[in-house]
């Protein structure tokens, strides 16, 4: 009796041992599956990613001069009663529409947090999320100027204004 | 014969380098839009308008500040993500050069009027260590920097290589004491930066 339980007690350990032997492999593979990729290409997918959005911003930084002239233009001939009535309605329409475009553009710049400050206040999670938001606001940024300035040369040409 | 090769490899050599021995940098053109007047054909060259802003210690800024002054001019905003660091890097390298000439100074205007307020501005001049003296950091109505923006960069109707637009461009720009525009560079590019630093040696040597 004392044979068949000390073997017992012998099977349970080693099936004990067994088991935690593979708990741990298990463990040690899933930490293997899981291990944190190097430093490097985290920030190399911050980089990227942040690249990306100021690919956007670029893209029509440089066309916030032509949109205040366009503005401009429109305003002066609304001052200087040169729109037609059926007109002006859309006129003010169109230059409250560049104006907020523009208003986007200088919120979207001056809210937006440099990567090396976020790299020093978040995780990497939490600054590929970032990014990928700002990407989405500057996107629509640039759809908004590049509506407004479409819409506003359309209107220019149309009401025959001339161009300075 | 072999006197002519060896003349033509030092031309090409020389060539290549951009040096030519005994040419040194000369006058400064005049910049802009003129006016030519048809009866006399008198030219009357063009001047940065009359101004009048706030720096950063609330100040009044005006054509008067830079009277016996040459100066530089550049637009700016305090959150540009990308080209304002690169241009500030540039005007920083030409502020310690000419750290002890008080015939240089220089004006930024930022484009952001909204946002830039005088005492943003202030701390902006302050974590650059730089003297309200030398250095102007100016704000103002909006549409009154604008039209001067258009003023200052007016040259790009002449010069097809000259600053198309303030907004993005990091322009740079030598105004005489006259108040004309004498020469430009990008201020994104430490080689065409040391360019403008030769014709700011000519104008400080000779005007």
């Amino acid at each position: 009796m004392k044979l068949t339980q000390y073997a017992l007690a012998f099977f349970l350990a080693a099936s004990l041992l067994a088991c935690g032997n593979n708990s741990s492999d298990a463990t040690q593979r899933t930490e293997q599956v899981e291990e944190a990729p190097p430093t490097s290409v985290l920030t190399q997918k911050e980089d990227q990613l942040w690249d990306e959005v100021m690919e956007l911003h670029d893209d029509v930084m440089p066309k916030m001069t032509a949109m205040n002239r366009l503005s401009k233009q429109l305003k002066e001939a609304a001052a200087a009663e040169q729109i037609p009535a059926a007109d002006t309605a859309f006129v003010s329409k169109t230059v409250a529409d560049l104006a907020a475009a523009d208003e986007g553009m200088w919120d979207w710049m001056h809210n937006l947090v440099q990567l090396d400050r976020l790299r020093q206040e978040k995780k990497h999670e939490e600054i590929i999320k970032y990014l990928q938001d700002e990407k989405v606001a500057i996107a629509k940024v640039r759809t908004d100027m590049l509506n407004g300035i479409s819409t506003a040369e359309n209107l220019v040409e149309k009401l025959e204004l001339t161009k300075e | 014969m072999r006197n002519l090769i060896y003349g033509c490899l030092i031309a090409i050599v020389l060539a290549a380098c951009n040096l030519s021995p005994g040419v040194e940098k000369g006058p400064l053109p005049y910049l802009g839009n003129h006016i030519i007047d048809p009866a006399t054909g008198d030219t009357t060259y063009h001047t940065i308008p009359d101004f009048a802003f706030i720096n950063q210690d609330s100040t009044l800024v005006t054509n008067a500040t830079f009277e016996d002054k040459h100066y530089i001019a550049d637009f700016f905003f305090t959150s540009c993500p990308t080209i304002c660091p690169k241009v500030k890097k540039q005007m920083l390298r030409l502020y310690d050069k000419y750290e002890q000439n008080d015939e240089l100074v220089f004006l930024s205007h930022t484009i952001d009027v909204k946002r830039d307020t005088v005492g943003k501005l202030k701390i902006y001049a302050e974590n650059m260590g730089v003297e309200t003296e030398r250095w102007h950091f100016v704000t103002g109505d909006r549409d009154e920097i604008y039209d001067i923006a258009e003023d200052y960069m007016s040259l790009a109707r002449e010069d097809p290589n000259a600053p198309g637009g303030f907004d993005h461009s990091g322009w740079l720009l030598l105004i005489d004491k006259s108040g004309h525009i004498r020469a430009f560079a990008s201020g994104t590019e430490e080689e065409a930066v040391n360019g403008l630093m030769e014709d700011i040696d000519w104008l400080l040597a000779n005007e």
